[in-house]
């Protein structure tokens, strides 16, 4: 007997940036935006 | 007439897990409706149907589609691991703290009575730090530059003379327990647009103060609590939470304190390991997993509730670290990590070392910031031994399905607590349960409620399936 195909689709997402020396990445110290006034 | 495609393989036309095809393996997340399939050297993963899984595994569609965007993926992965530049800078302004935390990967003797960097050296520190990276990045780029500690406002004079100094230059952040965050204080680091970090362990002075007290064993929520209030406007706030064995059941309500306050960024972070006094508060995996969780659950309702988002930084990091890789925002859960070659410490006396974490293992110094070039700092034995961490040479990561979104942090507390690098995660377990976890999340939908505004700006996507 054929399976019923499920009506929930896939999920997949992935995507990519170039560094730009901008990049945010520390460790245990999360850097939040503030404009200087 | 002859075959030109062999049926050796079946009708992918693809060696699915066997010799030189692609290998997926297959986790459960948890969810009633997906599983995900997951190339892990790529950390490229789907959810499958649960009912359809073994189809795309054995059909043509996954591995074909995986074959296209192999290389894309492979290169984006290395980049993120192997690929950067250094960019940040946490900076120890003295050894010195007013406070006595329990799990404070800082030496006790050190906080309690070791030195200061005078204002004059930590300008000359600062200068030499433009100078490396002036030469190493884009122009434009600024840098990252926090004070941290210990408690850096015990040294006030120095940290303000700096910013104002080089406020044109790097991005500066002060992480602080507040307890001398003055009006002054305030005034000033607002107006130079300085992200201010506060730290906050409980939502009442009863849990906060078990583990953050003076010399002379008083609590300071109060005073942190004033501090939120004046800061609660402020955009460039964020609060850290370090969970412990004493706040780890009150971390939902410690969520619903900071989204009533009106925080928009906090880290919940598990306590490290690395000093003796870390690893007694260290919280029971199950524990952590079913709070922190619990904790998430809780931000969501709330941002269901009011519109209004509390971002848990280090768990929307696990989640870009799936979905954008190279986007993520903090540098613990990859591996190698951040420390040594995304960002390095600075301590008061000048010596050098990959992260925060590794100022109180001297073994790991690669020595005097006003002795040595940066560059050369960052290439010494001490630095490469954490450099050339990475989980393919761990037991048991190397076939571990989420290796690429958990990065068997921290090596500080592993060499601590094991006397070696070559060891895994002392929350492995937890690490695991977390990533199963931010795949409910995507399988649910919510990709965008648990993450930061904007996080897809300047990405390109990767259609794979």
């Amino acid at each position: 007997m054929a399976k019923a195909k499920s009506t929930k689709k896939p999920i997949s997402i992935r995507y990519t940036c170039a560094p730009n020396g901008n990049q945010v990445g520390l460790s245990h110290y999360l850097m939040a935006e503030a404009k200087k006034k | 007439m002859a075959q030109a495609i062999s049926t050796l393989w079946g009708p992918s036309q693809a060696q699915v897990n066997a010799g030189a095809g692609p290998h997926f393996d297959v986790l459960e997340v948890g969810h009633a409706d997906y599983v995900a399939l997951i190339n892990a050297d790529t950390a490229f993963w789907m959810l499958a149907p649960r009912a359809e899984a073994l189809d795309y595994l054995l059909g043509p569609e996954l591995p074909r589609a995986f074959r296209e965007k192999e290389a894309q993926l492979t290169a984006d992965l290395n980049t993120v691991r192997f690929g950067l530049l250094p960019s940040a800078v946490y900076f120890n302004p003295t050894e010195r703290c007013n406070l006595d935390c329990g799990y404070c990967y800082l030496p006790r003797e050190a906080r309690r009575n070791g030195k200061d960097m005078e204002p004059a050296r930590l300008l000359e520190a600062l200068g030499r730090l433009k100078d490396y990276f002036v030469g190493l990045l884009p122009a434009g780029a600024r840098p990252q530059l926090v004070f941290h500690g210990s408690e850096p406002l015990l040294a006030r004079e120095a940290v303000f003379q700096g910013i104002e100094q080089y406020a044109g230059y790097f991005r500066f952040g002060v992480q602080t327990n507040a307890t001398l965050l003055d009006r002054e204080s305030l005034d000033f680091l607002r107006a130079q647009g300085c992200g201010i970090g506060i730290s906050l362990d409980g939502p009442t002075a009863e849990i906060a103060n078990r583990t953050r007290r003076t010399w002379g064993g008083s609590g300071v929520f109060n005073q942190v609590s004033r501090a939120l209030v004046d800061l609660a406007d402020y955009p460039g706030l964020n609060v850290i939470s370090t969970v412990t064995r004493e706040n780890v059941a009150a971390l939902s309500e410690l969520v619903e304190l900071l989204h009533r306050q009106g925080v928009a960024n906090a880290l919940l972070n598990p306590v490290r390991g690395t000093q003796a006094g870390g690893r007694a508060l260290m919280p029971d995996q199950s524990e952590l997993a079913h709070y922190f969780f619990a904790a998430l659950d809780r931000a969501h309702e709330l941002y269901e509730k009011t519109g209004r988002q509390l971002v848990i930084g280090n768990f929307a990091n696990l989640l870009l670290g799936l979905v954008a890789p190279g986007a993520r925002r903090l540098m613990c859960d990859i591996s190698p990590c951040g420390g040594g070659r995304c960002f390095f410490a600075v301590g008061a006396g000048g010596e050098v070392a990959p992260c925060s974490e590794f100022l109180g293992l001297s073994e790991f110094h690669g020595g005097s910031l006003f002795e040595t070039p940066v560059a050369e700092l960052l290439k010494s034995q001490p630095f490469a031994r954490v450099t050339g961490r990475v989980v393919e040479d761990l037991e048991p990561c190397k076939t571990c399905a989420v290796r690429h979104f958990c990065g068997a942090p921290c090596p500080a507390e592993v060499y601590a607590s094991n006397g070696t690098l070559k060891a895994p995660a002392p929350y492995c377990d937890f690490y695991a349960a977390q990533a199963r976890y931010a795949f409910q999340v995507i399988a649910r939908g919510r990709l965008d409620a648990y993450l930061w505004d904007g996080w897809r700006d300047g990405l390109q996507e990767i259609a794979v399936m």
